[in-house]
């Protein structure tokens, strides 16, 4: 009887031992997320206050897993030119209009404001590592979202973090560690939910072709779709200068 | 008992015609009057519950601020002009009554004098005047002494620099580096819709500001009112409710009566708005009113209208398909009259039981009419039968009351008992809507029973007199019919399997029916309210139907508006918050407005300006250029479509600079790979930009340039590079020439172009900017007024709109943004001012409360409905298995009704969606009357059944359906969506009852088919 106790006890310590930590799952997830580098084209679509709905189309490059982010508009042609670079993960933000050929800096509390009047804040589009640094996360278990397994991963944010978020709740796949559904909460209340549509596996990245972010306070909506992404295009830090922003 | 009864009605019919005829005439003389009395209201409070909170608050926002309801002025014209006649108007308002007596047309001086005359016999309340309040512009003076109290400390941070420094050219550097840091770093700064708005405002004083600028520097002669001006639109901004591109401004008036008060509604609106289109031709203005107080005017003439006109057509229209059917004229025509006295003995019982008819029952005469003509199709062919078997008239009246008289009375009860069930509603208008007509159809029933065969006996004894014979009825059995019944009774197997797939398919159909819910849809088409709400939706990003709140306390009201401000689906909030802000922010905000008040104080103004002062001018005029140009492109990316709009006044439209870049970029870059799709792109541009261009050269200049670059597009890869970069120079050069109109420019774009131009001189820049300054730095010392504001210190316009008359409630008025009539916007504003608080009303949260109960109401009243009828089947066939029977065809033909709607893409609206339960009670008469004949007639006589009783079936829903179908004719729309799904439901189970039922009867009596 004795014999059978220790077994089970080595038994389950071998099996049950590899339990993932929040850390080690939310370390994974932003391995998963963020590529060493990548070009992309992005559609966006929002609502305009009048209720039209307007589509913009940019390029977008990348580099450092996501620590430097460049976006150049194409369509519509009025702001074709017009672009965005963010280094440090959206630390520091320039901006280029086309039309007066200037370049502006951002304030730096512009990283949690809206990026172009989307739902998405630049901090949401440009986290890259950064959620290491500013949350404690905290594994609830598996659940099952749309039909897929999912780590359930409760991230607060620790002392004195300067984050925009009061509580984020991640759900990401049992399979590769890449997120399906993310909750974000502010005040304790949630505010907004992304959710993250046409997972593929594009050169060996899983991605997500589709992304809608839906601020369920304000009862509006973004979304952000893939049309082409490429990975592994050799950029560096180098790539994201003034003159590039203003090619 | 009920035979004895029906008995005796036609006996007193034959033997005392005379006495039944007066009785007849004494009671629809007493009804009538009664009926002359009833009242209609269109308001959509009369179909909410009584005791909700909602209608309490109502009365409460009435009683305390003396109406709730504002009614707009909306103004269309060039701004001077809408400026001058919003000041010769406003004035007269609220003494309407002195130009109603002097000036209006006879129609409204009668029906003012008609209202006094109402006031004075005490049937009505009116406060002496129509409107008190006027409003078309900011209270000025208040704001000129403590406009800086009412800006926040992070704005007058960031707006500190344009307090700092009076001198002109100091003055534009320091608003760039305001722009800069509010606006240009901070995108999020126009990111709401409030913030928006505010941005607008911003742009709105820089163009008022640039317009004096360029007419004090540029202008004939100088005069230094424009330098003054120039300093106003700075300091305090446009202080007029006008629209981005200042094509429309906003005149609010508040009426001193209630909307539910309509003997005030019709002459108060009618008398404003011809005050506001007679005055508004000497200004070449455009005019006219919008609000809910208009909008329920417009809705009352098209109902009443409505409702005599469509129940007249209704009755011609029956009346037509008689003829046609029986080809009779006499017996038909007593049945009309039969009808017409049957609706004015109901409308008088309306009257004594609701006083004033909702827009839900304003159209139950029609539903009557449709009804009611059933019972007496089945009397007069019965009775027109026996005649012509050459039985006496006083006897076939009575046997005919006795035979068709019980069918008649089964069918009215189980139908009126159907529309009663809608009387559990909690909703008024549902309630008043089954009372009415439940009520209705036994009234009609009971005077069909008592003047239908006095009438029959009349018209007997008449034609005896002129020795006339009655017209012998003609034969309509429907033959095709009975064939068509037999067949499905002997194939029921083949029958079932079809009905049963077609069931399948309408239920799939169902699923694809829509609600709609834009309540616009159900009102009067063209109507100009409606229009002009459209166009204040457009324009301001506004509805004109706004939702009022009611706060206990000034912190309450300070806390309501905080959270209102970040409500995304709140546009524009009124408080008075806006001019009292609370005391810890005033003193948060006094230190920052005494240093303002100090630099101020100790700046100094400029007299001697030099050539690189007027150099340093025009870096910092291209510098804000490029500021808001910015500005434009960011609101564009970010959707903020009515800052990008006011941008384009200023920096012109970026459609063309676009194009202009694009142009030039290929230029130097001819074989570009993507040359072509940008040619397309400038064509695309150009055409969006020549969108908005009214003035026809210039516009066709635009579309011969697209003409010409479309070709260029389509040859490009033809040409060789020096050709390319040839072509393309011209059309750029004549696009330059185009982008210099200056109705393409914007008009700081021109101005700066002017200056460039032809220099200013500087003795005259030395002057304005001296007058400039002067006048600037005046404004800003009182601006920056450091004293707290007290409620005391408040003028009196703005402590009447928001503080209630004891003093002790806050009023907020909440905007809604965007078509407050589409359901998401709609539902969104609900939930979001619900969260902020219940105490609220107004016509938005009041429809979506009604949609709430009225679905409920509706369902509620279904069920009981079909239980209603079950138990009533029950007790007349006395069989469990025959009463499931008789309802099969309603319940597949219900299926059907919303299947056919969803196939024809009829939609569900708030008032159609009463028609389902209303179907339940009338399609059930169809299979009763023909199991009824089948029980009587037996098993192998399915055919005769058919021919027969499926001849009265068919020609009782033929009229229904054509007195429903009347109703699309309805100017108030929403009556024809309910004429529309109640004429697709009595057919649907007409169908179902001639298609289904003759099977499922050959499924009961499989063996006796067998057999044969």
């Amino acid at each position: 009887m004795r014999k059978l106790l220790i077994i089970s006890i080595v038994l389950s310590t071998f099996l049950y031992g590899e339990k993932m930590t929040g850390k080690r799952l939310l370390d994974k997830a932003i391995d998963v997320m963020n590529p060493e580098d990548s070009k992309a084209t992005l559609i966006q679509t929002i609502q305009t206050t009048t209720g039209e709905t307007r589509t913009l189309k940019y390029e977008s490059y990348s580099a450092e897993e996501g620590k430097y982010t460049l976006m150049r508009y194409q369509e519509p042609a009025r702001v074709r030119g017009n672009a965005l670079m963010m280094k440090n993960y959206a630390n520091d933000i320039w901006m280029y209009n086309r039309r007066t050929r200037r370049v502006r800096k951002l304030a730096s509390h512009a990283k949690r404001q809206n990026f172009e009047g989307s739902d998405f804040t630049y901090e949401d589009m440009g986290t890259g590592d950064s959620w290491k640094e500013d949350y404690d996360p905290e594994n609830q278990g598996k659940e099952t979202i749309d039909n897929t397994e999912c780590y359930h991963l409760s991230c607060t944010p620790k002392e004195n973090a300067d984050v925009a978020y009061s509580k984020m709740v991640v759900w990401l796949r049992t399979s590769d560690y890449y997120p399906v559904l993310i909750d974000y909460y502010k005040d304790g209340k949630l505010f907004k939910k992304l959710l993250i549509k046409n997972i593929e596996n594009i050169e060996g990245h899983p991605t997500a072709r589709k992304m809608v972010m839906k601020n369920v306070q304000e009862n509006s909506q973004t979304i952000m779709e893939y049309e082409d992404i490429t990975y592994n295009v050799d950029l560096d830090k180098s790539y994201f200068t003034e003159r590039r922003l203003r090619r | 008992m009920r035979e004895k009864f029906l008995d005796l009605l036609g006996k007193w019919a034959g033997e005392r015609t005379y006495w039944m005829l007066g009785i007849i005439i004494v009671i629809t003389i007493v009804t009538g009057s009664l009926a002359s009395q009833l009242k209609i209201n269109m308001d959509m409070s009369m179909l909410l519950p009584k005791d909700s909170p909602m209608t309490k608050e109502i009365d409460r926002i009435f009683e305390e601020f003396n109406g709730a309801n504002s009614v707009f002025i909306v103004v269309q014209g060039e701004q001077e002009k809408m400026i001058e006649y919003a000041q010769e108007i406003a004035p007269k308002i609220p003494h309407l009554e002195s130009w109603i007596k002097n000036y209006a047309s006879e129609k409204i001086k009668s029906q003012h004098k008609a209202l006094l005359k109402k006031h004075r016999a005490g049937e009505t309340k009116y406060a002496g005047q129509y409107y008190d309040l006027v409003d078309y512009k900011m209270p000025v003076d208040f704001l000129k002494n403590h406009a800086l109290m009412l800006q926040k400390v992070s704005d007058l941070k960031n707006f500190e620099g344009i307090y700092k420094d009076p001198n002109f050219i100091e003055l534009i550097r320091n608003i760039n580096n305001s722009m800069e840091k509010e606006y240009i770093q901070s995108e999020e700064k126009i990111s709401t819709t409030e913030r928006e708005r505010s941005a607008v405002q911003y742009l709105d004083g820089i163009e008022t500001w640039v317009d004096n600028v360029n007419q004090g520097l540029t202008g004939k002669q100088y005069n230094a009112e424009q330098a003054y001006n120039a300093a106003d639109a700075i300091a305090i901004g446009n202080p007029y409710l006008t629209s981005p591109d200042r094509a429309m401004l906003l005149i609010t008036v508040e009426p001193t009566f209630s909307m539910m008060n309509m003997n005030c509604v019709m002459p108060g609106v009618n008398a404003l708005e011809e005050l506001v289109k007679t005055e508004a031709k000497s200004y070449d203005i455009k005019a006219g009113l919008a609000g809910a107080p208009v909008l329920s005017r417009d809705e009352m003439v098209a109902a009443t209208e409505d409702s005599f006109a469509l129940t007249m057509l209704a009755l011609v229209a029956v009346f037509i398909l008689f003829i046609i059917t029986f080809r009779m004229f006499s017996s038909p025509f007593l049945a009309i009259i039969n009808l017409m006295i049957g609706i004015v003995w109901s409308l008088g019982i309306s009257y004594l039981l609701v006083h004033v008819l909702n827009m839900l029952t304003a159209m139950c005469s029609v539903i009557l009419v449709g009804l009611g003509i059933d019972f007496s199709i089945h009397i007069i062919s019965l009775f027109s039968e026996k005649i012509n078997l050459g039985v006496k008239p006083e006897k076939a009246i009575r046997e005919t009351m006795q035979k068709a008289g019980t069918g008649i009375i089964t069918g009215g009860i189980t139908t009126a008992a159907a529309f009663l069930t809608l009387s559990i509603g909690r909703s008024a208008g549902m309630r008043e809507f089954g009372l009415i007509s439940g009520s209705g159809l036994l009234i009609i029933l009971i005077s069909t029973l008592i003047t239908l065969p006095t009438l029959l006996i009349l018209k007997e004894r008449i034609f005896k007199k002129f020795k006339k014979k009655s017209t012998k009825p003609y034969d309509v059995t429907y033959n095709s019919i009975g064939t068509l019944a037999q067949f499905s009774f002997d194939k029921w197997k083949f029958s079932l399997i079809a009905m049963i797939i077609v069931t399948i398919g309408m239920g799939f159909m169902i699923t694809k029916v829509q609600f709609d819910y834009n309540y616009l849809n159900m009102e009067p088409k063209g109507l100009e309210s409606i229009e002009l709400n459209n166009k204040i939706i457009d324009k301001f990003n506004m509805s004109s139907d706004a939702t009022k709140m009611t706060a206990s306390s000034l912190e309450e009201c300070y806390q309501y508006t905080e959270e209102a401000r970040d409500k995304s689906s709140i546009s524009y909030i009124e408080s008075i918050s806006d001019y009292l802000p609370p005391r810890e922010k005033q003193k948060r905000r006094q230190a920052k407005i005494n240093e303002i008040h100090q630099t101020m104080q100790n700046s100094k103004i400029r007299i001697d300006y030099g050539k690189n002062d007027y150099n340093e001018m025009i870096n910092q005029l291209y510098r804000l250029e490029a500021n808001i140009i910015e500005m434009q492109d960011m609101a564009f990316i970010g959707g903020q479509d009515m800052v990008d709009e006011k941008a384009t006044r200023l920096v012109g439209d970026p459609n063309i600079a676009r194009s202009r870049i694009s142009l030039e970029d290929l230029i130097y870059a001819p074989e570009a790979e993507n040359a072509n799709a940008r040619l397309r792109e400038t064509i695309k541009m150009l055409k969006k930009a020549n969108q908005d261009i009214q003035e026809d050269t210039l516009s066709s200049s635009l579309h011969t340039l697209q003409d010409s670059i479309a070709l260029l597009s389509q040859n490009y890869n033809r040409f060789a590079t020096d050709l390319k970069k040839q072509k393309l120079n011209k059309f750029y050069q004549s696009l330059l020439e185009i982008v210099d109109n200056k109705m393409l420019k914007g008009r700081l774009s021109a101005f700066i172009d002017k200056i460039n131009n032809n220099p200013v001189d500087l003795a005259r820049l030395e002057n304005f900017s001296n007058d400039f300054s002067t006048k600037y730095k005046g404004l800003v010392l009182n601006l920056a007024d450091t004293s707290k504001i007290q409620l005391s210190m408040l003028p009196e316009k703005i402590t009447s709109k928001y503080v209630s008359n004891d003093g002790s409630l806050y009023l907020l008025t909440l905007y809604p943004k965007g078509n407050i009539w589409d359901l998401r916007n709609l539902e969104t504003f609900y939930q979001q001012t619900n969260e902020i608080s219940h105490r609220m009303a107004g016509t938005p949260p009041m429809f979506y409360y009604l949609i709430d109960i009225i679905g409920k109401d509706g369902r509620r009243a279904a069920i009981l409905t079909v239980i209603l009828v079950f138990i009533f089947l029950l007790i007349d066939f006395k069989s469990p298995l025959k009463s499931l029977i008789a309802m099969i065809p309603l319940v597949t033909g219900f299926l059907w009704m919303l299947g056919l709607m969803a196939l024809f893409g009829v939609k569900l609206t708030l008032v159609n969606i009463m028609g389902l339960p209303l179907i339940l009670g009338i399609g059930i008469d169809d299979g009763v009357h023909i199991l009824h004949r089948y029980q009587i007639e037996g098993k192998t006589a399915l055919h005769k059944v058919y021919s027969s009783t499926g001849k009265a079936v068919i020609i009782t829903s033929f009229t229904t359906m054509i007195s429903f179908g009347s109703l699309v004719f309805a100017t108030y729309r929403g009556y024809g969506s309910l004429g529309i799904a109640l004429f697709i439901g009595v057919g649907a189970c007409l169908l179902t009852t001639i298609l289904i039922l003759p099977s499922i009867l050959g499924l009961k009596n499989r063996n006796l088919n067998e057999k044969n």
